[in-house]
């Protein structure tokens, strides 16, 4: 989307009819307009949500110029309208939004609704959007929820950068970028596809069959949806676990860093965090060794275990001497044709009674489907496999296991530690406080992290259960032509869920990585230091700072800081959205987004002098557009540093109160 | 039963015919591209185009 116009009629203190032009030559993107506080930088900011969204955030939702609703007369009407001429995906639309104010005979003042229309320009026409679509068009160029990166102001830039600092809040970066470059779209799809949902696409085939064919059906169907009902309240309490655990850890994080502040127990938290890392990586190492043990297990065992039982089947088996007559690959409908042939494979002729006849008929006893002298060979050709499997499960399973136990004694030693460290700590009058606050906490954490094991346990368990029904049932249904149908929809409708799975994953983990890249390549740019940020899979952003022996530790964010960042992420997006339109891979097309402009109210009011030109120089080269509403102040040194880059300037004209007059410069 | 017979299949197994996976594909991020952008449809009206769109490209030639 680029912005090209805006026209004002009587909205707020832009009396009359008011235009202005904004830059979009692709170098010189950048419209300043420049006011000094309280002449209407908000309001022109606020004109663009009004407009697209018919909504603002003024506590008065009257937006109606104050002098003429003071003149006008019993009878007599006034409009108020703003005008946006922007092209979106290579069309040019011009959205008006207006709105009627009456004053009735009694007085009062009547408000209309707010009247959306959109005209557009087609082969060089022009038509107009028809009315029940026009909420459509302004959500496909840019949904509501979408807009607050691309218009934002100061206050929202403090509130972002608030979020950024709270662990597990981060669902608005979430959301922003997954939007921003198409990965909404897939997790959608998979949300519809969804196998363990009874009520998804997958799931809503179960109705689909026909239970008349065979009364098992019903009780595989039903059995299946009470599994996907379990499994579906299971990963609604994960959800709802994985968030409470990022708040308890979150305020963990808060209440260490109390504690860290606290000159008393300054160095007792220093020796607990050390302690605690040792504790993380200890887990980190146990986790992957039970996994490793329990793959060992699943992959070994069931042969460990059934060797004996082998065994003496493999020792009858060898005292049986007339099992194995089968001729490999030989079937019976090769013999029964060559008998109807009356020719063998040598050239024998075959005919009822002779010899070559008697013993072809003799060895129809021998081979499939009645002979089981080829069942057998196999099955002892698997068992030996399976003795091979089972060899050195013994010694490698009690390695692993003595590794484990070694892990659990030194977890229980660095809890232990770090319990010992919080008591001096509460011995501390000013830290007691703090310190059983962060135990309860700990304690929360430590609760959903066994009650989430437990549940995931619950739900391995179940998908088990869940696949072998599905499976019977597939048997069931295959035999029957209509309920054949519905199986093969279904089986494609998996295979399709299975694909975008794999895809969003990639995609997921390529957007996240590029976003990190991006990030920090801006971040630098603005706030320099030796800083750098990562993002992790729940989009939560680390901001990480050397030290003098060179180790990276997750610090604090000033404001400036956060600002910064909020600012590098901002400009991150537009900047992988813009590379993303560029790409032609097939899935990129489909998913690909178009550029979008930056609106900045008052955005660089928290900055100092050296930041405010990081900014200027940074953000023209990555975004499509800016436009910048900004007070006097720090205008001047904002335009000394956009020089090149500024294609229209505008100043606001403010006569008093209820007058304001956009004036180019 | 139009197209059936591009299905191949052999006793318990149904065997998937990539190009029309791949199709559904997209046709479906384009259909849930669209729908996030106008909200035109629900869930369950989502639900039943996507049911409509995968039996449809099956049954296609």
């Amino acid at each position: 989307m680029l912005l090209k116009k805006m026209k004002l009629l009587n909205f707020r203190q832009f009396i009359g009819e008011q235009t202005v032009e904004f830059a979009t030559d692709e170098n010189k993107n950048v419209t300043v307009i420049m006011g000094e506080n309280g002449s209407g930088k908000t309001t022109l900011a606020q004109a663009f949500t009004w407009c697209l969204y018919g909504n603002t955030d003024f506590d008065d939702k009257l937006v109606l110029n104050r002098n003429l609703e003071r003149q006008l007369l019993p009878g007599n009407e006034c409009v108020v309208k703003v005008e946006i001429d922007l092209t979106h995906g290579k069309t040019d639309y011009t959205i008006i939004r207006e709105q009627v104010y009456r004053r009735e005979l009694t007085g009062k003042i009547k408000v209309e609704k707010p009247e959306l229309k959109i005209k557009y320009k087609k082969d060089g026409q022009q038509e107009f959007v028809r009315p029940y679509e026009v909420d459509f068009i302004v959500k496909q160029i840019l949904p509501m929820e979408l807009s607050r990166y691309f218009f934002f102001d100061g206050e929202r830039i403090g509130n972002m950068s608030k979020e950024i600092n709270k662990k597990g809040r981060s669902d608005e970066f979430a959301q922003a970028v997954r939007g921003l470059v198409g990965l909404n779209a897939l997790i959608k799809a998979l949300e519809h596809l969804k196998p363990t949902s009874r009520h998804s696409v997958i799931g809503s085939y179960n109705k689909d069959y026909d239970f008349n064919s065979d009364v098992r059906i019903t009780q595989y169907t039903k059995e299946i949806e009470d599994y996907q009902d379990k499994l579906e309240k299971i990963d609604q309490r994960l959800n709802e676990i994985e968030n409470e655990k990022q708040i308890a850890q979150s305020k963990c994080d808060e209440l260490n860093i109390k504690l860290s502040q606290l000159p008393d127990t300054e160095r007792l938290q220093k020796e607990k965090e050390k302690l605690q890392a040792k504790l993380e990586q200890t887990q980190n190492a146990y986790a992957s060794a039970v996994s490793s043990l329990l793959k060992q297990f699943n992959k070994s065992a069931a042969s460990y275990f059934s060797q004996s039982l082998i065994k003496n089947a493999l020792e009858s088996l060898s005292k049986s001497e007339k099992l194995d007559k089968g001729i490999p690959d030989i079937h019976a409908r090769t013999i029964e044709f060559l008998i109807n042939r009356k020719i063998c494979i040598c050239g024998t002729k075959i005919e009822v009674g002779n010899e070559a006849y008697n013993e072809l008929k003799k060895t129809l006893e021998y081979i499939p489907p009645q002979s089981i002298g080829n069942s057998i060979a196999q099955f002892v050709k698997e068992s030996e496999s399976r003795t091979r499997y089972a060899g050195d499960f013994f010694d490698t399973f009690i390695n692993q296991y003595a590794t484990i136990r070694d892990y659990e004694n030194n977890i229980l030693q660095f809890q232990s530690d770090i319990d010992v460290i919080e008591k001096q700590m509460e011995g501390n009058e000013r830290a007691a406080g703090v310190v059983q606050e962060l135990r309860r906490y700990k304690k929360v954490i430590s609760d959903r992290q066994h009650e989430r094991d437990e549940l995931n346990q619950k739900k391995g368990s179940i998908k088990t259960s869940l696949d072998r029904a599905i499976t019977e049932r597939k048997e069931l249904t295959l035999r029957d032509e209509r309920n054949k149908k519905i199986e093969v929809y279904r089986t494609y409708a998996l295979r399709v869920f299975e694909e975008l799975s794999l895809t969003y994953k990639q995609k997921e983990s390529e957007t996240r990585k590029n976003l990190e890249i991006n990030i920090n390549e801006i971040f630098k740019s603005i706030y320099n230091g030796g800083m750098s940020l990562t993002i992790d899979d729940r989009y939560n952003i680390q901001v990480f700072v050397k030290d003098e022996i060179g180790i990276s530790n997750d610090v604090e964010t000033s404001t400036a800081q956060s600002i910064s960042i909020i600012f590098a992420f901002i400009a991150g997006i537009i900047k992988m959205a813009r590379d993303n339109s560029k790409k032609t891979d097939d899935i990129e097309t489909v998913l690909d987004t178009e550029p979008y402009p930056l609106v900045m109210d008052a955005p660089l009011s928290a900055f100092d002098k050296r930041r405010i030109k990081a900014v200027c120089t940074v953000l023209p080269n990555i975004a499509e557009q800016i436009i910048i509403f900004i007070k006097d102040t720090d205008g001047e040194i904002a335009e000394e540093h956009l020089g090149s880059k500024i294609g229209k300037r505008y100043l606001f004209d403010k006569k008093n109160e209820f007058e304001t007059y956009l004036m180019p410069r | 039963m139009k197209g059936w017979k591009l299905v191949m299949e052999n006793e318990n197994n149904i065997q998937i015919d990539k190009t029309k996976v791949k199709r559904i594909i997209y046709k479906l991020i384009l259909m849930e591209k669209d729908n996030l952008k106008t909200k035109k449809y629900n869930e369950a009206e989502m639900i039943k185009r996507i049911k409509k769109a995968i039996e449809e490209e099956i049954e296609c030639y």
